[in-house]
C-alpha cells in the first residue's frame, strides 16, 4: 500500500524548510535507511566487530572518527539478515538508526553518574548510556507498557546491561515519586513519545495517523514529562529533550515551556553531523532566541531519520511558589 | 517480584557454585529474584537504596540476568559468560562450525567421535564456545553423546 502525506503535513513541512526543500523530503522519505549498526563496547571492541563482519563479505563504514563504534553496512543485505548473525544473536552490536544515537552522545553520560531515561524502551538509547558509563554508575530506565517493558529487558540482557533498574510507571507519576524521595540525577534523557514524523521511512504508516490534534495532545504530554524531570535533576546537571519528529508544537514549543518556566540554559551541542537549529516562531508563537540551539536533523541533510533534540543544563531549583502548572 | 539480596556467604556460595568455570571472583551484588534466578547490579546504589526504590516503585528488573541455581551448580546466562570470559577457563566444549550453526537453530548437539574423547572427564553444564565466542551453557549427556541446548529461543535464529 502507498502511503500519501496528507495536504496539512505537506504545507506544514513546507513553511519549516520552503518549497524545494520539502520536496526532497518527501522524495527521501520514499527510500530506506541505511543498515547502521552500534558496536556494544561492553562486549566487544569496534576494531574486532568490524574485522569479523567484513570477513562476512560486509562493508562497513565508520562515518565519524570520534564514535568508532558507529558503523553502516553498506552492502546491500537480505531483509532481516543484520538480525540474523551470531554477533547480533550475542549482543556484539545493536541495530539502531544513526539519528536515534544522537541524544546520547549529546548527552554524554560518564562512568559512576545517575541517569535517568524516562522513556527508555525499547533500550537503544538505554544501552548506548550503559556502554558509555561501562556498566557503572545507575540507570533508571522507565516505561509505563508492560510489552514494551519486556522488549526493554530483553534488550538490556542482550546486552549485557548490569548497571540498570527497570521501572514501570507513568513518567510523571515516576517524577513525582523520585521527587517525594529527594533522589536526584546528573544527566536526564527525555526521549519523548511523539507523532513520528521523522521516522516516515521506516513507518511510513504514520502519514495515516499524523493529525494536528494528536500533535496538540502530544505537545501538552510532552510539556508534563520533560518538566516533571527537570524537577529531579541536580543543578548543573544536563537533561536532553527529543523526539522523532519535526513539528515544532512538539519540539520547540516543549523547550520554550521549559527556558521559561525553570532556572536553566540551553546548550549548544556538537553532534558529529550536519544539524540545523530551533525554530525561533511558530504559528504565531514567539519563542525564546535560546531556542535556536536546538538541533534540527532533517533526513536529506544526512541520509538519516528526522529528529529534534536539545540540551538544558540546570542553573538553580524553581521557586515552588512561581506561576508554575 | 520478591527479592534478596546476597549477603557475603551467600555470595561466596554462589561464587563456589560457579567455579566449575573456573571462576573465582567478581564484584558485582548478586540478587535472587525468584525461582532460583540470580541477577547481578554493577551500580553505585546501595543495598539500602535498592531496597527503598523496590518497595516504593514498580520495579520490573535489576541488573543482569546472571544465573540459575540448579541442583549443585549455577548454570550461567550466556551474557554473564561475556562478562566473565577472561574467568572461564575449564569445562569448555569447543563446537565445530556446523555445530555452531545447529547451536543457533537451539538443537542439541550430537557430539563427534573425538569430541567424546575429549571430553570424557567432563560431566553436568559446560561453558560452549564456538569459534572463540562464549555461546551459552550446554549439558553433557552421562555418555557425552549429547550436549544439551540452554540458549534460549530469543537468542536463537528464527527460520
Amino acid at each position: 500500500m502507498k502511503y500519501e502525506p496528507k495536504p496539512e503535513f505537506e504545507q506544514r513541512i513546507t513553511k519549516l524548510i520552503g518549497e524545494q526543500e520539502a520536496k526532497i523530503f518527501f522524495d527521501i522519505a520514499k527510500v530506506q535507511t541505511p543498515d547502521s549498526i552500534r558496536c556494544n563496547t561492553l562486549k566487544i571492541s569496534p576494531e574486532e566487530l568490524k574485522k569479523r563482519l567484513e570477513d562476512k563479505g560486509w562493508k562497513i563504514k565508520q562515518p565519524f572518527p570520534d564514535y568508532p563504534e558507529i558503523m553502516i553496512v553498506e552492502n546491500d543485505l537480505m531483509p532481516g539478515e543484520l538480525g540474523k548473525t551470531k554477533e547480533h544473536l550475542l549482543g556484539y552490536y545493536y541495530v539502531q538508526e544513526i539519528s536515534s544515537m544522537l541524544p546520547i552522545i549529546a548527552l554524554n553520560p560518564q562512568p559512576g553518574e545517575m541517569l535517568l531515561d524516562l522513556c527508555a524502551s525499547p533500550g537503544s538509547k538505554t544501552t548506548q548510556a550503559a556502554a558509555m558509563m561501562q556498566n557503572s554508575g545507575t540507570i533508571i530506565a522507565n516505561d509505563n507498557d508492560m510489552g514494551r517493558i519486556a522488549i526493554l529487558a530483553s534488550n538490556l540482557e542482550k546486552s549485557s546491561v548490569m548497571n540498570t533498574l527497570v521501572t514501570r510507571h507513568d513518567g510523571v507519576q515516576l517524577c513525582l515519586k523520585f521527587k517525594k524521595r529527594k533522589l536526584k540525577f546528573d544527566k536526564i534523557l527525555v526521549d519523548a513519545p511523539c507523532s513520528g514524523e521523522g521516522t516516515l521511512r521506516k513507518s511510513p504508516k504514520t502519514y495515516l495517523m499524523w493529525n494536528l490534534k494528536m500533535i496538540e495532545k502530544l505537545s501538552r504530554i510532552q510539556k508534563k514529562l520533560a518538566s516533571s524531570a527537570l524537577e529531579l535533576l541536580k543543578v548543573g546537571g544536563e537533561m536532553i529533550y527529543s523526539t522523532c519528529t519535526l513539528t515544532p508544537e512538539e519540539d520547540e514549543s516543549v523547550v520554550n515551556y521549559l527556558a521559561k518556566n525553570f532556572n536553566v540554559e540551553i546548550q549548544e551541542i556538537k553532534l558529529p553531523l550536519k544539524s540545523r537549529c530551533g525554530v525561533c516562531d511558530w504559528e504565531g508563537e514567539q519563542f525564546s532566541p535560546e531556542v535556536k540551539k536546538a538541533c534540527r536533523i532533517y533526513p536529506q541533510d544526512n541520509n538519516t531519520d528526522g529528529f529534534f533534540l536539545c540540551k538544558i543544563k540546570k542553573l538553580g531549583e524553581r521557586n515552588e511558589n512561581s506561576d508554575f502548572r | 517480584m520478591r527479592i534478596q539480596i546476597l549477603d557475603k556467604t551467600k555470595k561466596k556460595k554462589f561464587i563456589e557454585r560457579v567455579s566449575y568455570l573456573g571462576v573465582e571472583k567478581f564484584n558485582y551484588l548478586l540478587i535472587s529474584s525468584g525461582a532460583e534466578k540470580i541477577r547481578a547490579y554493577s551500580g553505585s546504589l546501595s543495598v539500602d537504596e535498592i531496597i527503598r526504590i523496590w518497595t516504593e516503585m514498580r520495579v520490573e528488573s535489576i541488573g543482569l540476568y546472571f544465573g540459575k541455581e540448579v541442583g549443585q551448580e549455577t548454570r550461567l546466562t550466556v551474557d554473564a559468560m561475556h562478562l566473565l570470559k577472561d574467568q572461564i577457563t575449564k569445562n569448555i566444549v569447543e563446537l565445530e562450525k556446523e555445530q555452531e550453526h545447529q547451536w543457533f537453530l537451539g538443537k542439541d548437539i550430537q557430539l563427534t567421535e573425538e569430541q567424546k574423547i575429549t571430553y570424557k572427564d567432563m560431566k553436568g553444564f559446560v561453558a560452549v564456545r564456538s569459534q572463540g565466542d562464549f555461546v551459552g551453557t550446554g549439558k553433557l549427556s552421562d555418555n557425552k553423546a549429547l550436549l544439551s541446548n540452554f540458549l534460549p529461543k530469543e537468542r536463537r535464529v528464527k527460520n
